[in-house]
Parts: C-alpha cells; structure tokens; sequence
C-alpha cells in the first residue's frame, strides 16, 4: 500500500505543491493510435508520445498532463480516486496572466468530480465557475481534469 | 472664415492627409490581414534567417556545439532542439546530446530526456517527476543510454522505462564543432509573426515608431470625420439643388 505524503518535500519534483505521487508506483500506459484519437475526438486533447508514465495505487491513479492556456503549455497533476478527482494542482505556470486557477479556492470545485457521458460527449458531473481574464487557463484545466478521468478508467480496465 | 471656404480647407486638407497617410493605412491594412491569419500561414513556427534577423534585430549569436548521428545534426538553438534545420523537440534547459541506439533517437538535455522513434515520432519525454535523474551532466552510449547526474551513474532501460543505478565507467558523449554550413543557415529566433506584429505595432522604428503610429490613428481618426463631414456637406448641397 502506498502512502500519499501530504507536503512536497524541499527537493520535491513538485516545489510548491503538494502533489507527491511515490516513484515506486510508476505505470506505463501504452497509447495505441485508437486511444489517442479517441481521446482527441472527445476532448480535443492530443497526447504527444507513444507511452504515458503515471503512477497507481490500487484504486487510485495520478496524472501529469500538459495543456497550452493561451501561448505556453501549463503542466497539472491530477490524482483521481474511485473515479473521482481527488486532487488537482498546477505544477508549473507559464502563461503570463490567468494564473488565478492555482488558488486552492478555484481548484477545489473540482474535487469529487467524475466524468458523466452523454452519448459522444463527455463532461466533469460538477459545475465548474470560470474566472474573469483567466478563460483559456480554465479551459485548460477543466479539460485535463477530463482526459485524467478519462485515462484512469482506461488505465484500470485494461 | 465663410462655410464654403471652410469646407474647401477641409477638403484640401482632407485630400492631403489622405494621401500622405495612405502608404501606412496600406502597410497596417496587409499585416493586419495576415495577423488575422497567423495560423493558418504557420507565421508564428517559420523562422527569419540569422543574416536577415541579425540586420533586422539584434546579432544572433550561430550555434557552436551539436552531436553528428547518421540523420545529420542536433543541436540546441534556444530552447529548440534542431536536426539540421529542422526543430524536433523543446528544451528549457542546456542540451548534453543526442545518441542514436538501435532505431531510437534519445535528446537528453540537463533536465529532460526526449526519446523519439525512427521516423521522428515521439515515444516519451521523461523529466525528473517521472524518474529522470535530473541535473544530468553527461551522457553515453553503453549499449543503451548512460547518465551522469550528482547522485552518480544511470543506465536507461528502454524497455521498462526506468533509470539503474550503474558503477560501469562510460566513454562520455561531447558536443562536437558544428559545421559551418549548418551554424550558418541555423534559423533565428525571430518568427514572421513576430516581424510582422513589429511592423503593424510601429515597433519596428524603434521606441519611436510606436508614437509615429499613434500619429497615424489620430490621423486617421480626423480623416474619418472629415470625410463623414464633407459627404454630408455634398449630399445636403445635391438636396438643395435637386429643390430649386
């Protein structure tokens, strides 16, 4: 059984967060051509690489998405639990505005969420309130907690 | 001053600006029509050359150092990672090199490892999160991808996508002097879009141009008016006439 520990370390890969998944369970999701335009049909989203490193602990699963805001890509890691986003933190913030959507006060409204389908479409269950002037970074944000959720179902049926 | 004299000031005035401002509502009217498609034109991924941006902007200094593999040239431009002329992959950090292993393209970089297939496609970007040993200072071919970081020697399993900790010494991969053909036709920093935004935001005068074109919107502001003043002046004189 792993353990989450609840504040990064000073020499943490995560400085300031405290977003700490342990290396020992890393996993290689292998990202065949029908996932990976599955997921860019649904989400819009395009996953660069042939494997995805993420880590899992049973029933948990924790991600390290890439998405661009406006001009600069914004790196999130996302950890879901039974389906449901446990945790959500910004690791690097490159935009120059909109960096509003680090604040615990924003990122808590995803928590708890889990993905609801409607026929091709998929969306957070939860209702998300945007931020004035931070737009394309929430939009980021809400589609990487998407595609997160998306892959940790994959990950734990296959 | 009598209201016809008035209107005939302003219309030689009027025709005056016009034509003195012309040239720049023609040069602001093309690059806003090609800003407006900057995407679509990809002006923002195609590069100035060094000798056109080094005359336009500042010097650009040509890369020195690169890895030779049997594709050509990789080497660091920034924070792009070029083979030959053409950018692969991003770097923010200083690039250690480039080792090509039984059909695999590894970059590595102090704070990044990029590994790419043989037809340039990327299989994964590893960082220090996802066990990348990082700072690495040195990296070797010992039969798959070496490492050298403070914490001492890594070897890369490709398959399991691990790093092991290793005690073997290594023959340490150093950039070599790159060519002058490829240092020299090396793409600049300076994107089209960047040129263009310059010339349509008057920053290409320098910190002058930029009041130089708010000279010209006030200019332009006026001959709107003016023009709006003299049509109506016209219409309600053709009225006039139309009723005697």
């Amino acid at each position: 059984m792993l353990t989450w520990p609840s504040l990064a370390r000073s020499e943490s890969a995560f400085p300031g967060s405290n977003f700490e998944p342990l290396e020992a369970s890393l996993n290689t999701l292998w990202l065949k051509a029908e996932l990976k335009k599955q997921i860019l049909d649904s989400f819009g989203y395009s996953l660069p690489g042939i494997r995805l490193r993420y880590w899992r602990s049973e029933n948990r699963s924790a991600w390290v998405l890439h998405e661009v805001g406006k001009e600069q890509p914004i790196t999130f890691g996302i950890i879901i639990s039974e389906g449901k986003i446990e945790q959500i933190d910004v690791l690097e913030y490159r935009e120059t505005r909109g960096g509003e959507i680090q604040y615990p006060f924003f990122r808590k409204q995803f928590l708890g969420s889990s993905l609801a389908q409607k026929g091709e479409q998929y969306r957070l269950n939860q209702s998300i309130d945007g931020i004035t002037g931070a737009t394309l970074s929430v939009n980021a944000m809400k589609k990487v907690a998407k595609v997160a959720l998306f892959l940790h179902k994959h990950a734990l049926s296959s | 001053m009598s209201k016809s004299r008035n209107a005939r000031w302003i219309q030689r005035w009027h025709r005056r600006l016009g034509i003195f401002s012309a040239l720049v509502l023609l040069v602001l009217s093309a690059t806003g029509l090609l800003l407006n498609h900057s995407s679509h034109l990809h002006l923002g991924e195609a590069k100035l050359s060094r000798a056109v941006a080094s005359w336009l902007y500042a010097e650009q200094v040509p890369p020195s150092q690169g890895s030779y593999l049997p594709q050509g040239w990789v080497y660091q431009l920034e924070q792009n990672i070029l083979l030959n002329n053409e950018n692969i992959q991003r770097c923010e950090s200083a690039f250690l090199g480039a080792l090509w292993l039984e059909s695999v393209l590894y970059i590595a970089c102090e704070q990044q490892l990029h590994v790419l297939d043989k037809e340039m496609r990327l299989i994964e970007s590893l960082d220090s999160r996802l066990g990348y040993p990082a700072p690495v200072t040195l990296i070797a071919n010992c039969g798959s991808l070496c490492l050298q970081s403070k914490g001492g020697n890594w070897r890369y399993q490709f398959n399991a996508g691990t790093f092991n900790k290793t005690e073997e010494q290594k023959n340490w991969h150093a950039l070599k002097k790159l060519p002058h053909q490829i240092s020299a036709s090396a793409p600049s920093a300076f994107s089209w879009e960047r040129l263009i935004l310059d010339i349509h935001a008057g920053r290409f005068l320098g910190p002058a141009g930029v009041w130089i074109m708010d000279f010209f919107v006030v200019v332009f502001f006026i001959l709107s008016f003016s023009g709006i003043y003299l049509w109506w002046r016209k219409n309600a004189a053709n009225k006039k006439t139309k009723n005697r």
